[in-house]
């Protein structure tokens, strides 16, 4: 993982199991921002402030070269809107996306699909709202950083190069983001992703974190989801992927975490 | 903080990439004289660089800014010597591949080390160039544009 500025063509674009990335040529913006009130002090002057905790999150546009390849081209996955997407655009810093590099990710709805007309290609503008109303999070943040880039996994992760020192220990919960896009094996192939901590990076440390799993889960179709850990879980300073393979032998996903605070 | 700009790895970068039967040059091994029977894409040492330019992306004085720095390098290649060979058609095919070949190993190297992002810009010239003992070759004249951070 490299730290440091970036420049967009490293910036990836997955939406419900799609690696739009291909397609996109801008995204955002991103905002993470606190509404301001006006209050009416006793006195009779004006008061500013925010409201703590009333936060919004969402509201991005991905604008993509439209490419009508059936079920994985832009106008397949994009040109519905009216649903609910849980999106990851993870930055990767001037080289792929790897883990460790940073995320915004949510379950957003897309209120608009359109033709943009650039002068050479043509364009679409995919333009998502507010996240989901009936699955709203616990936190308000949407910022968090890769466990595991979208590549495939054959096996549990036994190392200790593939995890995230988060540097401290947190007490305040998080949720993790996955995306499987592809998986080979038999049956619905099916295989359970998670997150797990330890204060140490010492494989045989890492313990499942409590509500960052997938359960068993069907990865023959492209899905994608939100999973939550408690407010007030204790989350331990180093993250790392975990995958428990059911009947799929190969899966290919990314996954992200985003820590409470 | 002292600047570095990526100009001297960017073009021992583009020195080693490979396409075959081309010997892609670095800046230090600028032939005076094309060589017979080898094709060869060498720095333009009539306008190597062009189109400099820095902005400044951020706050700060002196070597404190982050800064983007981009430019375009020109390079030249030649193919075979001009009247060389008989068979225009002959030569002109070969050129095409050997220069499709050359612009697609530019194109899945965009991120060479000592550069953040490298783009073929333009070829402006396909037909008679010279080397720089001006003797006249079939070749072509090729811009990369390169994006590199400074700080």
């Amino acid at each position: 993982m490299a730290t440091g500025r970036t420049v967009l063509k490293w910036v990836d674009f997955y939406a419900d199991g799609y690696n739009l990335t291909g397609y996109g040529r801008t995204v955002g913006p991103l905002p993470w921002e606190y509404e301001e009130v006006e209050l009416t002090a006793g006195m009779g002057d004006p008061v500013k402030g925010y409201l703590p905790g009333e936060v919004t999150i969402g509201g991005l546009t991905y604008h993509a070269v439209l490419e009508d390849t059936a079920l994985v081209g832009s106008h397949a996955r994009l040109g519905n809107p009216g649903s609910y997407n849980v999106v990851m655009v993870p930055f990767g810093i001037r080289a792929a996306v790897e883990i460790g590099d940073p995320v915004y990710a949510g379950r957003f709805e897309q209120l608009a699909y359109r033709v943009v007309d650039d002068g050479k290609a043509v364009t679409v503008d995919a333009v998502y709202g507010q996240p989901h109303i009936t699955t709203l999070l616990n936190y308000p943040k949407p910022w968090g950083l890769m466990l595991h880039e979208l590549s495939a996994e054959t096996a549990v992760n036994a190392g200790t190069g593939d995890s995230v020192d988060h540097g401290a220990q947190t007490t305040a919960g998080g949720y993790m983001v996955y995306q499987v896009f592809a998986a080979a094996g038999a049956g619905t192939r099916t295989a359970t992703i998670k997150v797990q901590d330890s204060d140490t990076n010492v494989d045989g440390d890492f313990v499942d974190l409590p509500g960052a799993t997938t359960g068993v889960i069907d990865c023959i179709n492209p899905v994608a989801g939100i999973h939550q850990c408690a407010i007030g879980e204790t989350v331990d300073r180093w993250l790392r992927w975990q995958i428990v393979l059911g009947t799929a032998t190969s899966v290919t996903f990314a996954l992200s975490f985003v820590r409470g605070r | 903080m002292a600047i570095a700009l990526g100009l001297e790895t960017v073009l021992t970068s583009i020195a080693n990439l490979t396409v075959t039967d081309v010997q892609i040059r670095d800046i230090d091994e600028v032939p005076d004289a094309g060589e017979f029977r080898t094709s060869m894409l060498f720095p333009d040492p009539e306008g190597f660089i062009t189109a400099f330019n820095v902005r400044r992306d951020s706050t700060g004085g002196g070597g404190t800014a982050l800064m983007t720095v981009t430019y375009t390098l020109n390079y030249r290649f030649i193919f075979v010597p001009a009247g060389s060979l008989r068979n225009l058609a002959n030569i002109y095919g070969n050129l095409a591949a050997k220069l499709i070949a050359i612009i697609e190993e530019m194109l899945e190297n965009d991120d060479i080390a000592g550069a953040v992002d490298m783009e073929v810009q333009e070829i402006p010239t396909i037909g008679a160039v010279t080397d720089p003992s001006g003797t006249t070759w079939h070749g072509c004249t090729l811009s990369l544009r390169v994006t590199e951070f400074v700080n």
